[in-house]
């Protein structure tokens, strides 16, 4: 094959460190559990396969992350090795059943979910087999009820394919019939679980009768935790907490389908709002140890190098030789360090550290200035500071712990903004524990020192000016 | 903006030379599909160049830049509904996103309302527009929209690919500040070299022919050295960029030869440096810049005001070159010495103070920039007074950290003071006057006080072009800056009239 020149090398490199979910099975996929002893214990697609296959009949999983953890890959994963296995497995997206930022509740939840699971079923290779959808259900059921279907263009006469389509498009996209939905049927919870579980019932008697009596369905329903958005300061903001709260503490069972494996994503914040909730989350890659140096662990380096060189390698062989010059026979190269050390470990800024490096290398290799500017700018992203938030992330760092000063609403929205912003990121090897992006690590001291002074100097004169005036 | 309002800004921006420019090209070229970048200008001015500029460079493919305007009188969830439910833009080479700008810095918090709930509505639409899009968008607005998409948008800030800052390329106050023009006096006068090369060639001809006795030959190299730094500052200084470095080169070339005068030594590898840096040779200028802190360190020792005063020049170079990140290093372990030996409240220690406070704003860290800019202007205040002029300095580079903020306000209030003292000690007709004069007007201009924005700018260009002549940068600037406002107070007048 010939050699690419520099311009078309740089543009599949580029290509290659675009950030995306990987499918199942990609070549690009580094096997980061498997290779990180302490992390072994934390490779949610094989635990949830397991647990999956343990259960045997039924179970429920809450799977969180934080941005760019890999929450989506490892979906795929999971997906792909139960496929292999002989699973049934319905897979969706809950941003094409809910509106997002709309506060959630448990009567649109369930409709939402045994909607996506209608759909996907009716989209596998056995959906013609179906004879009556969700919506189908959905609208025969909703006659016994005081909910009038007419507000969205149905009536008794409307043809039943028609109808469907109808109630599926209000449901999804009319935010005054989510409402009369809730406020409807919420005094008939019981009713529509029925509902619900007899259609999922129906579902698993197909499936078994198509796909042999031992044949079980696993349903995964992703992005379900981009949904309730962001915990605020607003009032609107703050029932969204509650409410999510609500959800996952008096209607956990609700969600927890006869016969059926779900596994639902949930948001990240949750934990800290609703500590005791079993939820499985995916973790950071620890660079570095939870000791006072943050003495750095080989292992975790070794681990990200490989998975920059796969990507690598799709372009060319030693194509990373060709980039950075130099490299190591263990796979180092100081550049290359430097770059996965700015990281912190996380992979969607490690990938973004590299476009960088990509877009602005004139020429390759790649030089130290290149590898600051690239640093400099995905640093820049995460400024500026307040210093009230600086002071907070500062106690984080000292701490290593997620602690918030108080247990207001303010303190919790703000590590919630931090996790979410990975300006925190958080860990888990045999503990879980916290600490800050070290892109903002020293800017966050900084800023603390400098406020400290400022502020002893500003109580110092308030200090001698009440001196003055009571003399 | 119509096009001849857009003229003499695109001179103001020159985004060909703009290297964060060229990078977010490069992103969009290299792009594939769907991506999110920004790009963030300290005026809505700068985004409407740009927005230009994208439309010419995707026209010039065959594509079209599709912009979405948000409006302060919509409902704030339809952004969504504009990107997702139109058709995917075919033949559409990005899409571009932007809001109205704000009246004035007062009437500032409407627009970053709009921009926080159109950007909060379509954070969960995150993966639903990665699908639907299929090109690159692009928001585009002020500095602060990075902190609001990071507060209200997360989801989507998660995947942004790249940020491009577009700054203007020259400003009555660069990025770097004031402080890194003049306060640090030594380095100052050196590249304001006066003087007709003519007459320094002149002499240095007289000086090649003469013959002296070998006693006297050491002396007369030095003053060789001396007469070809000096002709390579005045050359420089008119751009005659060849003949400037061979002067420069051997003026090196004879001093380490003879080892005569450390001094003179280090100040001119040191204005190698400086000058390699000006004319882009970044990898040779940094051999030059660290061979003088070795040469200093090595003679005068690590703590010697030169050693020091060589490593401060090296930082201010790489400053000028864009190394931001080991620009501040290098002025945090400048300053720790100089804070150890000489006390914080040395004129040299402030220098450092407020070199390392602007490389610090530079780099976007505004808070501990402004923490930095206010602790020194305390201490200049205190052990200099109000008057002196690096207090005039200091307080210029505190309202310039300020306005990188967006507290256009606060600057204004600076501005106003450093202006009314330099008139009232200096006189009316100083070349520091013009420049606060200049600085006033561009933060009135971006108030939208639009009448004293242009009286002021045409006072600093009368002023510049008196005292500077009219090939100065200086005076270039000004004429930019009032025909930009002028161009403003165009578009204001036409529209009422509409």
């Amino acid at each position: 094959m010939p050699k690419l020149s520099d311009a078309a090398f740089c543009k599949a490199l580029y290509k290659q460190f675009q950030d995306e979910a990987l499918p199942s099975e990609d070549e690009r996929y580094e096997p980061v559990y498997e290779e990180h002893p302490d992390l072994r214990n934390y490779d949610h697609a094989t635990l949830i396969r397991r647990n999956i296959e343990f259960s045997e009949i039924e179970s429920l999983t809450l799977l969180s992350g934080f941005r760019g953890s890999g929450k989506s890959t490892e979906l795929n994963r999971l997906a792909g090795a139960l496929k292999q296995k002989g699973y049934l497995v319905l897979q969706q997206d809950a941003l094409n059943y809910l509106n997002p930022g709309e506060e959630i509740d448990i009567v649109t939840l369930l409709n939402a979910l045994a909607g996506a699971f209608s759909d996907a079923l009716a989209a596998s290779d056995i959906g013609n087999a179906l004879k009556q959808s969700y919506w189908q259900r959905l609208r025969t059921y909703l006659k016994t009820t005081d909910v009038r279907l007419e507000e969205i263009g149905i009536k008794a006469s409307t043809p039943a394919k028609t109808a469907e389509a109808s109630l599926k498009l209000a449901f999804q996209t009319a935010p005054n019939f989510r409402q009369q939905l809730r406020s409807k049927l919420q005094v008939r919870l019981g009713e529509l679980q029925r509902e619900v579980n007899g259609f999922i019932a129906d579902c698993r008697a197909l499936v078994k009768k198509k796909r042999g009596t031992d044949s079980q369905i696993v349903f995964i329903f992703d992005q379900f935790e981009q949904i309730p958005g962001a915990p605020g300061l607003s009032s609107h903001q703050q029932n969204l907490i509650e409410n999510t709260k609500r959800v996952f503490a008096d209607y956990l069972k609700y969600l927890r389908f006869e016969y059926i494996h779900t596994v639902l994503t949930v948001p990240s914040w949750l934990k800290l709002v609703l500590p005791g909730l079993q939820q499985r989350l995916v973790a950071n890659l620890p660079l570095w140890k939870k000791d006072a140096k943050r003495t750095v662990r080989p292992d975790s380096f070794k681990v990200l190098r490989s998975l920059v060189k796969r990507r690598f390698d799709q372009v060319e062989p030693d194509g990373i030789e060709r980039f950075f010059d130099g490299m190591k026979p263990d796979g180092s190269h100081p550049l290359l360090d430097h770059l996965i050390s700015a990281s912190g470990g996380h992979y969607r800024d490690l990938l973004r550290l590299i476009r960088e490096t990509i877009v602005r290398a004139e020429k390759i290799p790649l030089t130290q200035s290149i590898v600051d500017q690239a640093t400099y700018t995905v640093r820049s992203s995460y400024l500026p500071i307040a210093v009230e938030d600086a002071r907070a992330l500062h106690r984080v760092a000292e701490l290593r712990a997620a602690a918030h000063q108080t247990s207001s609403d303010e303190d919790v929205r703000r590590l919630a903004q931090f996790m979410n912003t990975h300006m925190v990121l958080y860990f888990i090897n045999g503990d879980e524990w916290y600490d800050l992006h070290p892109l903002i690590r020293e800017e966050v001291a900084e800023i603390v020192k400098r406020a400290d002074v400022l502020d002893r100097k500003e109580t110092r004169a308030a200090a001698r000016a009440e001196v003055a005036e009571s003399s | 903006m119509d096009d001849a309002g857009i003229q003499p800004l695109d001179r103001i921006y020159r985004l060909e030379e703009n290297a964060e420019w060229r990078h977010l090209l490069d992103h969009l070229r290299l792009l594939d599909g769907f991506g999110l970048l920004f790009v963030l200008a300290p005026e809505q001015a700068g985004a409407e160049v740009c927005r230009r500029a994208l439309q010419r460079h995707f026209a010039a493919q065959g594509h079209a830049l599709q912009s979405v305007q948000l409006h302060l009188q919509e409902p704030r969830g339809t952004l969504g509904d504009s990107l997702l439910h139109a058709p995917a833009p075919e033949d559409a080479g990005a899409v571009w996103v932007s809001a109205p700008e704000a009246e004035s810095a007062t009437h500032e918090e409407p627009v970053r309302q709009l921009w926080r709930e159109a950007l909060a509505a379509l954070n969960p639409r995150r993966n639903p527009l990665r699908r639907h899009l299929r090109v690159p968008l692009i928001f585009a607005g002020p500095m602060w929209l990075q902190e609001i998409c990071r507060e209200a948008a997360p989801d989507l800030w998660s995947i942004r690919d790249t940020i491009a800052r577009i700054e203007p390329a020259r400003r009555g106050f660069p990025s770097g500040g004031e402080m890194q023009r003049g306060i640090e006096s030594t380095q100052g006068e050196r590249i304001g070299e006066t003087g007709d090369p003519e007459d320094t060639r002149q002499a240095l001809a007289h000086l090649r022919e003469k013959t002296v006795p070998e006693s006297e030959g050491a002396n007369l190299e030095l003053l060789k050295t001396r007469l070809l730094h000096r002709l390579g500052r005045q050359l420089w200084q008119r751009y005659q960029w060849d003949e400037a470095e061979a002067a420069l080169l051997e003026a090196e070339q004879i001093v380490e030869r003879h080892h005569q005068n450390l001094e003179e030594q280090v100040e001119i590898l040191f204005d190698l440096g400086r000058f390699l840096t000006d004319r882009g040779d970044f990898v040779r200028a940094d051999r030059y810049l660290r061979k003088a802190c070795k040469f200093a360190n090595a003679h005068f020792g690590e703590e010697d005001p030169n050693t020091l005063m060589s490593r401060n020049n090296l930082a201010v170079a790489l400053y000028d070159q864009g190394r931001y990140t080991e620009a501040e290093h290098e002025h945090r372990a400048v300053m720790a010495i100089r804070e150890r030996v000489l006390g914080a409240e040395h004129l040299d220690t402030l220098m450092s103070r407020n070199n390392l406070a602007n490389a610090l704003c530079v780099q976007g860290k505004y808070a501990e920039a402004e923490l930095e800019h206010r602790e020194s202007l305390a201490l200049f205040e205190r052990v200099f007074g109000a008057e002196h002029p690096d207090t005039l300095s200091s307080r210029n580079n505190l309202a310039n950290a300020l306005g990188a903020q967006g507290k256009y306000q606060e600057e204004e209030k600076e501005d106003r003071s450093v202006l009314a003292i330099r008139k009232r000690v200096l006189g009316p007709e100083q070349r520091e006057v013009f420049r606060s004069g200049f600085n006033l007007a561009l933060n009135l201009a971006r108030q939208n006080k639009l009448p004293e924005a242009l009286e002021i700018a045409q006072q600093a260009e009368n002023g510049h072009k008196q005292v500077m002549g009219e090939n100065h940068a200086d005076y270039k600037n000004s004429v930019r800056l009032r025909e930009l406002i002028e161009a403003a107070i165009a578009k204001e007048k036409a529209a009422k009239k509409e």
